[in-house]
């Protein structure tokens, strides 16, 4: 079921900052499980479930819905199309990959100025080759890395916009999994990639009781990689520490104890130097009481981040246990 | 359009009184309401029982500048820059020192003094200094003191066709345009704010869109033009004389799509000459308005500045026209609800 879901989303393009086919995506497949959805200006997607009978509270459940893209500043040697690059991709890691434009379909390859060293390559010197001079897009327009998501063994799943993609099916999941006791608020979450922009705003715009982020984390488990607490398939991380803020022990006991009482196996995700939407939510408005969980990923800024299946469910499974406690946002 | 007393004036970041002062001053006939703001941002508001959507247009009132952190026995200032100049340009070049603003000159080791590895980098910021003819520490704190402010002493001049030269066009041209635009009848509440601290990280326009909370914002900004030696076509951002420009992304935002085709499809209709910006790097207010409280539909209009940041900075006439009349088409459009939202 939920394999399927990603499917769905991943066959979507989500360029950060055009995220509006995965914004369709989620409200085709959500449909009537969501009470109320709206958008604002930054192209975050609200998604409101209400609860059985009075609320207990209102949490905010949020997951990044956009991937690093190129788009289109200079039209005027084609079929060669210049770019930026928007996200966490350097500019080098897009040489020789295969893009489709989010608007158009068209497909091109990324090509680089052949006197430059790997080292020296920025957006400047990339381009799209569009092969064919039909189906020009307009500046402005986006494209984004075709590569399927391949399975390995059914258990581990690898591709460039898993990122965000799993942490969405996670999202779509609890939301259709029905009402709680809880007024759940799902923010799909524009131009993460561009440093929680996204989240800034919807920050302000849901005055929510608890803040909860559904990312993902490096996994530090490869050879020579820098000290750090996350294994793939070691379960969801919940988050103690990132680069933007540090969760309240109450949060994470929450979650903690959730998962304890549950019998999901879980880590802590302590990493001073990545950022994550959670930095801002808790940071909105007067203050919001914020943490998140974190599905393990290896090589997320690389072409194939990967993941363990087992880590995805178990993360889902958490939200739920925790959705389905009818009281806990009362010992807060 | 006032452009040369804008571009004369004296404004660093985070001392934007004088320019502040000279733009209360040609505001005041045409406002209903004027307020400075904790930051020191000008707020000017018009037609505030107007209906429609409220309006918020912006410009920045701060430009490149330098302070002084230390003064020499023999009488030469230490300096840093406020915002980003490349220390590489700055050599021989003349400024307005302090509130009595005395002139100084930008000094550094003679060329025959220099060791021949010294020559071959460019000059850091810790081997210049500012000369203003003092010969002693005394004589020199007679005129100016530490935490004192300087700027670039370039007049305003036009030459060629239809060219302009200033130190400041960054961003007075987009105060001098919305000097301009209070003064015609626009049936919108309208807000004309003229921020401070731009330069130094879009300090002074998030509390001013806090403030005010427009349903829409337009800045009017001044961008990197860089149409001449040297540039691959893709890297030139912008040409001079082909019109105001619109952003597709910078290093702070990611446009609204459906607001800049309005704005587009305005200039159009008009017969206005516009520009896509062909550059991610830089930014302006929009990076902070649109991102303040639940998110603000907002937009640039900017005028393309040759040599931006650098003590003479050049612009087209017909550019810093052709944003006035895109402003005011879009706003006549958006009196009559030609963008929804
Ligand atoms: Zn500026």
């Amino acid at each position: 079921m939920m394999k399927e879901l990603l499917q769905k989303l991943y066959d979507v393009s989500g360029p950060t900052g055009g995220e509006d086919a995965m914004r369709k995506r989620l409200t085709d497949h959500l449909g009537p499980s969501v009470d109320e959805w709206s958008v604002d200006s930054l192209g975050n997607l609200y998604a409101v479930v209400r609860p059985k009978e009075t609320s207990h509270g209102v949490i905010l459940l949020t997951a990044p819905m956009d991937e690093p893209a190129l788009v289109v500043i200079d039209d005027r040697e084609r079929p060669y199309l210049r770019v930026e690059t928007l996200g966490r991709l350097a500019a080098s890691a897009w040489i020789g990959r295969t893009v489709q434009c989010s608007r158009t379909g068209a497909r091109g390859i990324i090509g680089v100025e052949s006197e430059i060293k790997s080292s020296d390559v920025t957006a400047h010197h990339l381009f799209i080759d569009l092969i064919t001079d039909r189906d020009q897009p307009e500046l402005g327009y986006f494209f984004t890395a075709v590569t399927p998501l391949t399975w390995h063994d059914e258990r581990y799943v690898s591709g460039p916009a898993l990122t965000s993609r799993v942490p969405c099916a996670i999202l779509c999941d609890i939301l259709l999994q029905g009402a709680t006791s809880y007024t759940i608020v799902g923010v799909f979450a524009a131009q993460s990639e561009l440093g929680a922009r996204g989240a800034r705003v919807a920050g302000h715009s849901v005055k929510a009781d608890l803040a909860l982020t559904i990312q993902t984390t490096e996994a530090l488990d490869t050879p020579k990689a820098e000290r750090g607490t996350v294994k793939l398939g070691g379960g969801p991380a919940i988050k103690e520490a990132d680069r933007d803020m540090v969760v309240a022990p109450r949060v994470r006991a929450a979650l903690t104890h959730t998962a304890k009482a549950a019998s999901i196996a879980f880590q802590l995700e302590i990493n001073l130097t990545s950022r994550s939407d959670a930095g801002v939510l808790f940071l909105s408005r007067d203050g919001m009481p914020a943490g998140g969980v974190s599905v393990p990923v290896r090589y997320p800024n690389a072409q194939s981040p990967l993941m363990d299946w087992n880590d995805v469910i178990a993360t889902r499974d958490l939200f739920l246990s925790l959705l389905h406690q009818p009281e806990f946002l009362q010992n807060f | 359009m006032l452009l040369k007393e804008l571009t004369e004036a004296f404004g660093p970041s985070g001392f934007e009184g004088e320019v502040r002062d000279l733009i209360r001053r040609e505001a005041t006939p045409f406002a209903e309401r004027i307020t400075t703001d904790t930051l020191g941002s000008l707020i000017v508001e018009k037609n505030l029982q107007q209906n429609g959507p409220k309006v918020l247009l912006a410009a920045h009132m701060d430009e490149v500048s330098f302070m002084i952190v230390g003064i020499e026995e023999n009488g030469l200032l230490r300096f840093r820059p406020i915002g980003g100049v490349d220390p590489r340009i700055l050599v021989s070049k003349v400024l307005l020192v302090g509130s009595k603003r005395i002139s100084g000159v930008i000094g550094a080791k003679a060329i025959h003094l220099q060791k021949p590895e010294e020559r071959k980098k460019p000059l850091g910021l810790s081997q210049l200094f500012i000369d203003i003819g003092a010969s002693t520490k005394a004589e020199a704190e007679s005129h100016v003191a530490i935490g004192d402010t300087a700027v670039f002493a370039t007049r305003y001049e036009e030459y060629g066709d239809r060219r302009a030269k200033a130190k400041s066009f960054d961003d007075r041209v987009g105060c001098a345009i919305l000097l301009e635009a209070l003064k015609e009848d626009i049936k919108l509440p309208l807000v004309a704010a003229f921020t401070v601290q731009e330069e130094i990280g879009l300090r002074g326009a998030g509390p001013v869109a806090f403030r005010t909370k427009p349903d829409f914002a337009i800045v009017l900004e001044g961008t990197v033009c860089f149409d001449v030696v040297d540039a691959p076509a893709h890297g030139e951002s912008t040409i001079l004389g082909a019109g105001p420009a619109l952003t597709l992304v910078d290093s702070r935002t990611v446009a609204h799509r459906p607001f800049r085709a309005y704005v587009k499809q305005v200039a159009e209709e008009n017969g206005i000459p516009v520009q896509m910006r062909r550059v991610k790097g830089g930014s302006n207010d929009n990076g902070i308005i649109h991102l303040t409280e639940g998110g603000i539909v907002a937009t640039s209009i900017s005028v393309p500045v040759r040599y931006i940041h650098a003590p003479v900075q050049s612009v087209h006439l017909d550019d810093v026209q052709n944003a006035y009349r895109l402003l005011i088409s879009v706003l006549r459009g958006l009196e009559k609800g030609g963008f929804p939202g």
